[in-house]
C-alpha cells in the first residue's frame, strides 16, 4: 500500500464526517416529540365540539326565536317563517331553526320530555335519547361549513356536539324532570320540506327549572 | 349588367370565404368549458358529465367531457392540456381529495376558475366553489333506516369506496354514527371495493363464504351494491341479506321498486352539474363571490316512496 493512503483515507473520513456534521442526513427525536408533533396537525373534534358549545352556541340562546313565535309563524307562512327566523345549508337541506321557550312538563319518557308552552295550544319535544344527523352543528348557523378544507373534520363536529347533548344535558334532564315541572329551555330544531308536525322535536342545549 | 362567369365565381367564392369566416369566428367566439370526470366507467358519473356540459352548452358555451379514468396522472395531463388549449373554466370531479388540490391550484394560477362537483379537494382556496352531497346526513337517514329494517340484532358487512375520496367516510361516518349506537348489530366484514362493481361482486363472493348468515350488507355506493347484490343472488341468498346502496342509480332504484335492494340516497347529480355550470357562467360574466362549499341535500329512496324519485332525481 502507498505511504500516503492511510492520511487520504482519514483525510476522505474527516470530510465526509464534516459534511454529515453540517448537513446532516437525519436527526434523532425523542419518541414523545415526534407523537407531540404529529398530533400538532390532528383535527381534535372534540375539542372544538366543546370551544364551539360553550363559546359560540349556549351564548347565542339570546338570538334564539321564541317557539311560540315561530309556530305561529310556521302555521301562517312555512316559506316566510323559515326564511326569517331559520337557516338552509346549501341546496335542498332542511331548514333549521335556533329556539327558546317555556311552559310545563306534560310527558317524560327514555327518548322524549314532551313539554306543554305557556300562553299557546302547542307542545314542543325534546329529544333526550340518541342522537343523530346535523342539526346541533347547524341550527345556530354560527360555524361556517367552507372553513372547513376536509368535510370529514365538519362532520365528526356533528358527532361530537350530539354527544355532548346524550353525555352531559340529557342524563340530568331525564333525572330532574317531572309532569307538572315549569320548564324554561333552548335548543335546536329542524324541519324538512313539507314537514308539520304535532309536536316540534328540539334538541335541548339548554334548560333552566324556575 | 353583364358579368363574366369568372367575374360570377370570384364573388361566389368571396361570399363563400365570408360565411365560413364569420361561421368559423362566430364559433370562436365561444368560449370553451372543460368538463373534467374522474371516471366514465360508472354511469352515475357519465350523468354528472353530461349534465354539466349540457348546461354549459345551453349557457352558450362549448363543453367537452374529459375522462379522468380514475388516474389522478391523467388528470394532471387533462389539466395541462386544457389550460394551454385556453379552455376558460373547468366543471370538475375529482379523482382523490390531496393529490388533486395541485391540478387545481394550476388552473387558479393561469386564471382558470374551478368548480368542484360532487367529490371536494382537501383545500378551500384552490376551487372557485365546490358543490358537494351531504353524504354524512344522506347515510344518517340510511343508518336509521337500516336499524328499522334489518332489526336491533344481526351481522352485517360493509363495502368502502375509494379511500382517497372523503365521500367514502364521509358516507361511512355517517351510516356508524347510527348502526354503531345498536351493539346487537355486528358488522363482521369492512372492506373497499374502490366504488366498482365487478371488485364488489368479487369481495361479496369472498365475504358471503366466510359469513354465511350474514343479514345485511351496506355499500357506498350504487355501483358496488349492484355487485354485491349480484354475489347474493348467484349464492342463492337474496332473501336473506339486505341489500343497502348510495347514489340514486337508476338500476338500483329499479330493484328498489322490485324490492330486491331496500334501500339507497339519492343524491342529485344533475342539479349539481347544473348548479356548476351556471357558476361557471356566472363568474364569466364577473361575479366573484362565491360560497367555497355547497351542500346538496341527499334524499333516502326506500320502497315506501320510490315512486317519487328517478331518472337521477326527483320526478
Amino acid at each position: 500500500m502507498h505511504r500516503r493512503t492511510p492520511l487520504l483515507i482519514i483525510a476522505a473520513v474527516a470530510v465526509v464526517g464534516a459534511l454529515c456534521w453540517s448537513f446532516p442526513l437525519f436527526h434523532i427525536v425523542s419518541l414523545k416529540q415526534a407523537q407531540t408533533e404529529q398530533m400538532a396537525g390532528v383535527f381534535d373534534a372534540a375539542k372544538v365540539a366543546s370551544q364551539f358549545w360553550e363559546t359560540k352556541l349556549l351564548p347565542g340562546v339570546e338570538r334564539a326565536v321564541e317557539v311560540k313565535d315561530l309556530l305561529a309563524a310556521l302555521a301562517k307562512d312555512p316559506v316566510t317563517a323559515g326564511k326569517q327566523h331559520g337557516r338552509t345549508l346549501g341546496i335542498g337541506g332542511a331548514t333549521m331553526f335556533l329556539v327558546r321557550g317555556s311552559g310545563k312538563v306534560v310527558e317524560v319518557s327514555d327518548d322524549a320530555i314532551v313539554v306543554a308552552l305557556d300562553g299557546m295550544d302547542a307542545k314542543v319535544s325534546l329529544s333526550v335519547g340518541l342522537l343523530f344527523g346535523n342539526t346541533v352543528r347547524d341550527a345556530s348557523g354560527l360555524l361556517d361549513v367552507s372553513t372547513y378544507p376536509n368535510s370529514q373534520e365538519f362532520n365528526d363536529l356533528s358527532t361530537q356536539l350530539n354527544s355532548i347533548v346524550e353525555t352531559k344535558l340529557a342524563p340530568a334532564l331525564k333525572e330532574t324532570a317531572a309532569v307538572g315541572k315549569t320548564i324554561r329551555f333552548a335548543g335546536c330544531a329542524e324541519l324538512g320540506e313539507d314537514a308539520k308536525p304535532d309536536v316540534l322535536p328540539v334538541i335541548p342545549i339548554k334548560v333552566e327549572w324556575p | 349588367m353583364k358579368i363574366t362567369l369568372r367575374q360570377f365565381t370570384r364573388i361566389i367564392a368571396a361570399c363563400l370565404a365570408l360565411l365560413i369566416f364569420t361561421h368559423a369566428s362566430h364559433a370562436a367566439d365561444k368560449q370553451k368549458i372543460a368538463v373534467v370526470i374522474s371516471t366514465l366507467n360508472n354511469p352515475w358519473f357519465v350523468v354528472l358529465g353530461e349534465a354539466a356540459k349540457a348546461r354549459a352548452t345551453e349557457l352558450g358555451y362549448d363543453a367537452t367531457v374529459f375522462d379522468s379514468q380514475n388516474d389522478t396522472a391523467k388528470e394532471a395531463a387533462h389539466f395541462e392540456n386544457l389550460i394551454a388549449r385556453g379552455y376558460k373554466a373547468v366543471l370538475f370531479n375529482p379523482t382523490d381529495a390531496n393529490a388533486s388540490v395541485a391540478n387545481v391550484k394550476k388552473a387558479k394560477a393561469a386564471g382558470v376558475p374551478v368548480f368542484c362537483i360532487d367529490r371536494e379537494i382537501n383545500s378551500t382556496d384552490a376551487a372557485t366553489a365546490q358543490l358537494l352531497s351531504d353524504n354524512y346526513s344522506g347515510c344518517v337517514a340510511l343508518g336509521q333506516y337500516f336499524v328499522k329494517t334489518v332489526g336491533k340484532e344481526g351481522t352485517y358487512a360493509e363495502l368502502l369506496g375509494i379511500v382517497g375520496d372523503n365521500n367514502t367516510f364521509n358516507r361511512s361516518k355517517g351510516f356508524h354514527s347510527v348502526v354503531d349506537r345498536f351493539p346487537g348489530l355486528k358488522m363482521v366484514a369492512q372492506q373497499s371495493a374502490d366504488f366498482d362493481r365487478a371488485k364488489a361482486l368479487e369481495v361479496m363472493e369472498s365475504i358471503l363464504q366466510k359469513n354465511p348468515q350474514l343479514n345485511a350488507v351496506f355499500c357506498g355506493n350504487d355501483a358496488m351494491a349492484m355487485g354485491a347484490y349480484q354475489a347474493v343472488l348467484s349464492a342463492g341468498k337474496a332473501s336473506q341479506v339486505k341489500v343497502f346502496g348510495f347514489d340514486g342509480a337508476d338500476d338500483v332504484v329499479k330493484l328498489i321498486v322490485e324490492r330486491k335492494i331496500a334501500a339507497t340516497g339519492m343524491q342529485f347529480p344533475k342539479v349539481m352539474a347544473a348548479k356548476a355550470a351556471e357558476f361557471a357562467d356566472e363568474y364569466l360574466k364577473g361575479k366573484r363571490d362565491f360560497a367555497q362549499k355547497v351542500p346538496v341535500k341527499v334524499e333516502l329512496v326506500t320502497p315506501e316512496n320510490v315512486s317519487k324519485f328517478g331518472d337521477y332525481g326527483k320526478k
